[in-house]
């Protein structure tokens, strides 16, 4: 007996599954929606002094149905093909390792804490923060060693590996007074069952001193496959602001392109601050791209330089609209697209459709 | 948002996320835009997060965010960066049945929708055109085409092989 399409679809999407997420999928979601709250508020206010056009950028819930990419403001910015190099210069490269600056943090120096259960692939990752407490600056270097108690207060064995991911932390921690290190444990996600779980652990952060931490009853460490232990390390520091850093984007791309040209999209660049952002002087460059999000295949992206001879500047409260292209890939169906503009937070990007 | 509303909706999130990406992955047929698509759709959902979990069905809200939205933002709160390479699908879409999956992108995403609200979320057609702004008569002629199109991409992939 054959077997229908209805079937084997149900069969297909019922047993599927899931794609895999990065480690703090949700905590960016959420991240995303209070900074999405605050730019409302911010453009909302533009609203009120400077007009109704400017304050629609940034609200507009772009790519809607038959929206054309040059249907945005009247005074489009048209698009130059001024080639900019394909990868950033090296102020962009990560800076260089701190060192050791201090002496060794001691246990009566430290207190620890749980932090952020966060959901990778295939793992779960928990973050143990170390505060300072003395009134001395120390460093905490290496990898941990570590031993385990379960809830009833036995020990539990504890196989633990180097995890070499910085996970986002700057090694070593040189703490002040009254901050914080932080290490990040690792635990497969398919070892659940008779897993040994972990509430209570014993950190050392030298050879004859450890520190306790408490986990949380309801999220215990689930051990019995073995614990990933990042390096000791502190956030890394976020980069001083550029004058790019205050601007907000928002792109107005086709829904569908025909292949095998270029397709002509506009991004509207806001500026929120008080204060104009000089576009003459060293112009900015961005990058773009537009791949199916079928293929395997590797694109080139491009980069180019804005229309800084038509578009100088962005008055404080204003905007410009540039018009863009890009080449549209020999390939049917649904493509990504992206843009970004160097120096700057802004990342746009979506999917259409090649027709 | 509140800590205890961020609470709410972290568990939530966290309890949903598998199903979310599932039906997301059945939407798309792509895991990469699968993702995206969650993302997208929670976000729009933590926004507005007292008034969903005040209607008393947030899972319903982030379905039909997701079947509507049509454009995701990228992951542009985090310090990584777009690249011009599309990760390799997952290979649990490949691994499955791939010819099926092939069908499954080949449709249009209006027919994509319906089928994965009929055959993953296993709504009725009522509930289907509920979800999807449309009649239940659109529903049924755009399910039949679906299921016409995967039959006849099916037998002719069948017969080549």
């Amino acid at each position: 007996m054959s077997v229908g399409p209805e079937q084997l679809l149900r069969q297909a999407l019922q047993y599927q599954s899931p794609p895999q997420v990065e480690m703090g999928f949700i905590d960016n979601v959420v991240k995303a929606a209070a900074h999405r709250r605050r730019r409302r508020v911010v453009l909302s206010t533009a609203a009120v002094l400077v007009g109704g056009l400017t304050a629609a950028v940034g609200l507009t819930d772009f790519g809607s149905d038959g929206v054309s990419a040059l249907d945005g403001p009247a005074d489009v910015i048209p698009w130059v093909p001024a080639a900019a190099p394909v990868h950033e210069s090296a102020q962009d490269a990560s800076p260089q390792s701190p060192t050791i600056r201090y002496s060794a943090c001691t246990s009566q120096q430290l207190k620890a804490r749980a932090g952020g259960l966060g959901v990778g692939v295939g793992q779960v990752t928990r973050r143990i923060i170390l505060t300072n407490v003395s009134t001395n600056p120390c460093s905490l270097a290496g990898f941990p060693t570590m031993t385990a108690r379960g809830a009833s207060g036995s020990d539990v064995p504890l196989s633990v590996s180097r995890d070499h991911d910085d996970h986002g932390l700057v090694s070593p921690a040189n703490i002040e007074p009254g901050e914080n290190a932080e290490l990040v444990l690792t635990t497969p996600y398919a070892c659940e069952v008779g897993s040994a779980d972990v509430t209570e652990l014993a950190l050392s952060v030298s050879s004859s001193t450890s520190v306790p931490v408490t986990l949380p009853s309801a999220f215990p460490l689930r051990a019995g496959c073995g614990v990933g232990a990042s390096s000791f390390g502190t956030q890394a520091p976020v980069r001083a602001p550029s004058r790019l850093s205050g601007l907000r984007g928002d792109i107005t791309f086709p829904d569908s392109v025909t292949g095998k040209g270029s397709a002509q999209f506009t991004v509207t660049l806001s500026n929120p601050t008080g204060s104009d952002v000089d576009l003459a002087q060293d112009c900015p460059s961005y990058e773009e791209f537009l791949v199916p999000a079928s293929s395997h295949v590797s694109t080139n992206s491009h980069a180019y330089y804005l229309n800084c001879a038509a578009g100088s500047r962005i008055p404080a409260g204003g905007s410009l609209t540039f018009a863009i292209q890009v080449p549209v890939p020999d390939a049917v169906g649904e493509a990504k697209f992206g843009w970004i503009l160097r120096g700057s937070h802004i990342r746009l990007g979506g999917v259409t459709t090649i027709q | 948002m509140d800590g205890a509303e961020r609470s709410a909706f972290e568990q939530f999130a966290h309890i949903r996320l598998d199903a979310l990406l599932r039906f997301g992955l059945a939407l798309t047929g792509d895991p990469v835009l699968a993702t995206d698509l969650v993302q997208e759709a929670l976000v729009r959902t933590a926004m507005r997060w007292s008034r969903v979990a005040k209607d008393g069905d947030p899972y319903s809200y982030v379905r039909r965010t997701m079947v509507n939205t049509r454009i995701s933002w990228w992951r542009r709160l985090r310090n990584e960066r777009l690249v011009e390479r599309v990760p390799d699908r997952a290979v649990s879409t490949e691994s499955h049945d791939p010819m099926l999956w092939d069908a499954i992108r080949s449709l249009p995403s209006r027919q994509r929708a319906v089928v994965a609200l009929r055959f993953y979320e296993d709504l009725s057609e009522e509930q289907t055109a509920r979800v999807l702004g449309c009649t239940v008569g659109t529903v049924k002629s755009q399910q039949s085409r679906a299921i016409a199109k995967l039959r006849r991409v099916l037998t002719k992939e069948w017969e080549t092989t």
